[in-house]
């Protein structure tokens, strides 16, 4: 009887939390796209000259810009714009201005925004500009490290764009990211999701034999 | 419907040989699912799939390199070549399927666009009898006309055997340690080192992925088993023998299995010395052996430096005695100031990530604050090591009635193999021309050993009433560091 009562205790408590996940869905930030590859190669941006970046968005909700720069950091009260743009028509999707002290963290510059839940399979060029008197200098890499974007310029910029989506449009293109280009079967999501099920029964099955192991009487031989 | 095996007909019939074949799959199912060991072997068997599926093709340690080598083992027609010719044909294809998997850019780096991967076009002798190979050449016999995906599928599946064997001697050997189990948390030891083995990140990433590493952890587990069995059953000599050459065998895989010959040493003189009596001259016998095989260690290397040998090729390269490295270490020889200028901070740093997960080329690495974490937390595990060192020590003291030192001996020649893999991994550092040595995943052929003492260690640390729920914790951080490794490491690195 009591079994049973645990088992309606535990079925309803699941059924309240997938209606809470339906209902207020949380937003996941494990995603990150990062163009890491530097060779030393620095661009500057300053006045008219700025520095603009491809990118290609796997998933939604993009919500963060970083981007390295070199020790030479100008002062930081001076003003700095990231813009995001739609690659196709070059329309503003975001912009965040302030000064450069705002964003400035060990090297890096992060700008963050609210995110664009329309991101995932999306193309934007992600743009910094400052108006001076200092440069801004961005690390980049002066060949293409970054099979799916580029600098205007040529190579690539050092970047990381972080995305902030909501849970279930997440978890639909990281699927979509898990099977691409994968050979025969495994472009189906089926084999992860069978091997992910035999891996998490087969846990439940080893834990209940440690705690059938720490139950028994010592002179019983497991 | 209980099954039954059927009554042996004088013409047994299809219908027959499939009741037999019914009754034999449910006794063994059943006998495996009553078996701890054998759940937590398939537990690992699950685990290492999962991360088959999750990590992109090439993304191994060196897995563009292990492919072609086999590719080229199996063009030259024989097992053990002198030398083993890396093909044009196979290059262009792995650099083609490489491309299309995005490796270079896993990497940060341009892609080539026809410019060479790998400079070297030829592999010495070294690899040559690496069994390894010779393990995988059925399965690439099979798959050898299919994509080169697939085909390295394939090969990572046979990885896997090889992992869920590890696992399963990890059982064993925490077992015949502990047979009888003088505590619950004893009682609890093997499953656990055993889980520990099967879910570990960094090990479960290296061991799917096609390397020749990867077949050594099972024979210097298996050794080890026969040693300590050996230990315990004084007298036959058989398991000293089969822990004898099952430690070659780990040698013969690769370089990182010659501390299991080491370890059958030790073994041998303990077993074989004739006036050893009581526990305890055995203890100082084998303390003097470890120190006597230090020492002669040293001798040795300082007459390699002094006088530097002429070897065959295969054999320099296979023990990495190459003069410049002998040079280099005559150098700190004659000036032992020049070891500070080394970066030991940063092998330390580098060594801690590779251990515990850096993942796909160690380009992908666990978040910062856990490496941070991670280098005490390993300190900590290592002096839990020296607390129960020192219980064991007082328990071997036959004045006391509760001594089990024959059992427990077996954990020196664990302790003693982590001893000469840390020598290994220092000397390899010091000698590296690049400045950086070993990586972590060159202590994963003693994994098994490590995870025993690891998790026996952690209960050093603890009062004896709370040793049970000791290793329920050790389990959990396990758990929680594999959770961390796919969730915060593997997947944004190679899905985002």
């Amino acid at each position: 009887m009591n079994r049973r009562r645990s088992l309606w205790v535990v079925g309803v408590a699941l059924m309240l939390a997938a209606a809470g996940l339906v209902a207020w869905p949380p937003r996941v930030a494990v995603f990150a796209l990062a163009q890491g590859g530097f060779d030393l190669t620095i661009r500057s941006a300053l006045g008219a000259e700025r520095v603009a970046q491809t990118m290609h968005a796997n998933y939604p909700g993009l919500a963060e810009i970083e981007v390295n720069v070199t020790g030479f950091v100008p002062p930081l009260d001076q003003p700095v714009t990231m813009r995001v743009r739609a690659a196709e028509d070059g329309a503003l999707v975001r912009e965040v201005t302030g000064a450069i002290g705002e964003f400035h963290n060990d090297w890096k510059l992060i700008f963050p925004f609210a995110p664009i839940d329309e991101s995932a399979g999306q193309r934007y060029v992600v743009e910094l500009e400052t108006p001076g008197p200092a440069p801004l200098q961005l690390m980049t890499h002066s060949r293409d490290v970054y099979p799916a974007g580029a600098l205007a310029q040529g190579g690539d910029l050092m970047f990381t764009a972080r995305y902030r989506g909501y849970w279930a449009p997440t978890l639909a293109a990281f699927v979509g990211q898990l099977t691409a280009g994968k050979p025969g079967g495994l472009a189906q999501p089926w084999p992860y999701l069978a091997a992910a099920g035999a891996f998490l029964f087969l846990l439940a099955g080893a834990l209940r034999r440690l705690a059938v192991a720490a139950r028994a009487p010592l002179g019983d031989p497991s | 419907m209980r099954l039954s095996w059927p009554a042996a007909p004088a013409r047994p019939t299809l219908a027959h040989w499939r009741q037999a074949a019914l009754v034999a799959g449910r006794r063994l199912a059943a006998r495996l699912a009553a078996s701890t060991g054998a759940w937590v072997t398939a537990l690992a068997l699950a685990h290492g799939l999962v991360y088959i599926l999750l990590v992109p093709p090439w993304q191994g340690p060196d897995e563009t390199t292990h492919y072609e080598y086999l590719a080229g083992l199996a063009a030259a027609g024989e097992p053990f070549p002198a030398t083993v010719l890396r093909t044009p044909e196979v290059r262009r294809a792995v650099v083609q399927s490489a491309r299309e998997h995005n490796w270079w850019f896993y990497l940060r780096l341009a892609d080539p666009d026809g410019l060479p991967l790998w400079e070297v076009d030829r592999v010495y002798a070294g690899r040559a009898g690496s069994l390894y190979y010779l393990g995988a050449w059925p399965v690439y016999a099979v798959v050898q006309g299919w994509s080169l995906p697939v085909q390295l599928y394939a090969l990572r599946l046979y990885s896997l055997l090889c992992q869920g064997a590890t696992v399963a001697l990890t059982y064993l050997l925490a077992r015949e340690l502990f047979r009888s189990p003088a505590s619950t948390a004893e009682r609890m030891l093997p499953a656990a080192a055993a889980l520990a083995v099967a879910v570990f990140p960094m090990y479960t990433f290296v061991s799917v992925t096609f390397n020749d590493d990867n077949l050594v952890p099972v024979w210097t587990t298996a050794s080890l088993v026969a040693l300590v069995r050996g230990l315990r059953e004084q007298g036959r000599l058989r398991w000293w023998a089969a822990g004898l050459a099952l430690a070659l065998l780990a040698a013969l895989t690769k370089r990182t299995g010659l501390p299991a010959v080491a370890l059958a040493g030790v073994s041998v003189l303990f077993y074989a010395w004739p006036w050893s009596q009581s526990a305890s001259e055995r203890w100082r016998l084998i303390a003097g052996f470890i120190w006597g095989l230090s020492a002669g260690g040293v001798v040795l290397l300082g007459g390699l430096v002094l006088f530097p040998p002429t070897l065959p090729a295969g054999l320099v390269y296979w023990l990495r005695l190459d003069p410049a490295a002998l040079v280099r270490l005559a150098g700190y020889v004659q000036d032992p100031g020049l070891l500070g200028q080394l970066d030991w901070a940063g092998q330390g740093r580098l060594l801690v990530e590779s251990f515990w997960g850096s993942f796909g080329w160690l380009r992908a690495t666990l978040p910062d604050g856990l490496v941070r974490f991670l280098g005490p937390f390993s300190g900590l595990l290592l002096t839990g090591w020296l607390i129960g060192w020192i219980r064991t020590w007082e328990a071997a003291n036959p004045a006391r009635p509760e001594a089990r030192p024959l059992a427990r001996l077996g954990l020196l020649l664990l302790a003693t193999g982590a001893g000469l893999c840390g020598l290994m991994l220092t000397l390899q550092f010091v000698v590296n021309p690049a400045g950086y040595g070993l990586t972590g995943r060159y202590l994963f052929p003693y994994i098994g050993a490590m995870a025993v003492l690891t998790v026996w260690g952690w209960l050093g640390w603890w009062p004896r009433r709370w040793h049970p729920q000791a290793v329920w914790v050790a389990v959990g951080l396990v758990l929680a560091l594999d959770a961390a490794a796919v969730g915060l490491t593997l997947l944004p690195f190679f899905y985002s």
